[in-house]
């Protein structure tokens, strides 16, 4: 596990991603899907929970996840949100994004600086 | 989503400006204690303190007033939507208001709306010298609308003789137009223009002179009558072909009223003449009376019965 000093700060707008992608197995209330991202991670990411709800309410307008209401497991009501058919196509489509982004970072960090003037 | 649509306005209709929705604070507010009731059994799980869990768990949430203030900017975008449509209807709303207001008012006064029309022309005698001072009373007859609208003008000819009455019929809708020219010492005429399309052309009178006739009014006893409104409506001359009307709905500026002695000037008849008067005694209704002008005679008695029908003349005749 990486320490905490060294933790990945993320990038903006990789919220949403991480979000739907937390949802693709199934149905999380927001505690859920903030530990799903920080164990899946092995701790590297931590999403700070106070946006955590205003980007959950966001997507849930913007109709990419839906929400119920139902009971959790400290008995208390929760609202669970899951992947609309809406939502796996923009995971689909941001995750694609990403990757783009990532391959392009690797290509400029592996260049031979010299390469690199044309 | 037509559902969340619904919500959505109903929310908007009944929650006061600037508000939030008592039911969106409340799931706001479950969902954040949901979230830190399950840190706090995590934490708990782990031999924490259940204070000190909820300590760690309310720090580590961050700040929470943030948080719902996010989550209730997502219900405000809804809720602009809504403000900027409740806007654009009003604002629609109130242009088609005023847009009905100035329509109605258009098709209700055809004439201010549309109207280009004049009345003018020339009174003269019959050695073509000009008559001023003649009382000018038009009626003028228009459809608005497939409706029906009759109003009076009134004027008077200058010292040159000529009269103008400007603005009184829309050239291109249909009108017709009744002119009666009453002046002191001549005879009663009058014109009537039937199908008028157009701008009017100028009209010309020329009047010829009148006996000087006074009518006299008395009661059944013989005592005159004083007060009796009275106005020429008729003059139908002893050719039969000349036939010239007041309309009653024009008279106000030539009615006059019996003196003392029960007498009323009304010189603009001559002998042979079949006169009909409009006339209405103190307390009564109006009446008519037709009389021949008999020859050489100046004065014209009108005994009136004690109790005489009122009857209105036919104001919407046409001119011969």
């Amino acid at each position: 596990m990486p320490p905490k000093t060294d933790q990945a700060e993320l990038l903006q707008g990789t919220l949403d991603m991480l979000i739907l992608k937390s949802l693709a197995e199934g149905p999380r209330h927001g505690y859920g899907v903030a530990r799903w991202i920080h164990t899946i991670s092995r701790d590297a990411l931590r999403i700070e929970e106070g946006s955590l709800y205003p980007a959950l309410h966001r997507m849930a307008r913007r109709g990419w996840i839906a929400a119920s209401w139902g009971q959790s497991e400290a008995n208390r009501r929760a609202k669970f949100y899951r992947l609309t058919r809406s939502g796996r196509r923009q995971l689909g489509a941001k995750v694609g994004s990403w990757q783009q982004l990532v391959a392009a970072i690797a290509l400029v960090l592996e260049a031979n600086p010299v390469e690199a003037v044309r | 989503m037509i559902r969340r649509f619904f919500n959505a306005v109903f929310d908007y209709l009944r929650t006061p400006p600037g508000e939030v929705p008592r039911h969106v604070s409340r799931a706001i507010n479950d969902e954040i204690e949901s979230h830190l009731a399950l840190s706090v059994r995590d934490r708990s799980a782990q031999g924490i303190s259940r204070d000190d869990a909820r300590r760690r768990a309310v720090d580590e949430f961050g700040d929470m007033a943030s948080a719902v203030r996010g989550c209730q900017s997502v219900w405000y975008a809804d809720q602009n939507i809504c403000h900027w449509v409740h806007l654009g209807l009003t604002a629609v709303l109130l242009v088609a208001a005023a847009y009905w207001f100035v329509a109605g008012r258009s098709k209700a006064n055809p004439q201010t709306a549309a109207a280009t029309g004049d009345l003018h022309g020339w009174v003269a005698d019959e050695h073509s010298q000009p008559i001023g001072q003649a009382h000018i009373l038009a009626v003028v007859k228009t459809w608005p609308s497939n409706g029906y609208r009759q109003q009076a003008y009134m004027t008077s000819s200058g010292p040159d003789g000529t009269f103008r009455i400007d603005n009184v019929y829309a050239t291109d809708q249909q009108y017709e137009v009744q002119l009666a020219v009453v002046a002191n010492g001549r005879l009663l005429e009058s014109k009537y223009v039937s199908d008028g399309s157009g701008q009017l052309a100028p009209f010309t009178f020329t009047l010829r002179p009148s006996a000087p006739i006074v009518l006299r009014f008395q009661a059944a006893g013989g005592g005159p009558m004083a007060g009796v409104e009275v106005f020429p409506h008729r003059r139908v001359g002893a050719n039969g072909r000349d036939d010239s009307q007041v309309y009653f709905c024009s008279a106000d500026p030539i009615v006059q009223r019996s003196n003392d002695e029960g007498l009323a000037r009304l010189p603009y008849f001559r002998d042979g003449d079949q006169a009909t008067f409009c006339y209405r005694a103190p307390g009564r209704e109006w009446e008519t009376r037709d009389v021949v002008i008999p020859p050489d005679s100046r004065q014209i008695v009108l005994e009136l019965e004690p109790a005489d029908a009122a009857t209105r003349p036919d104001s919407q005749q046409r001119g011969a």
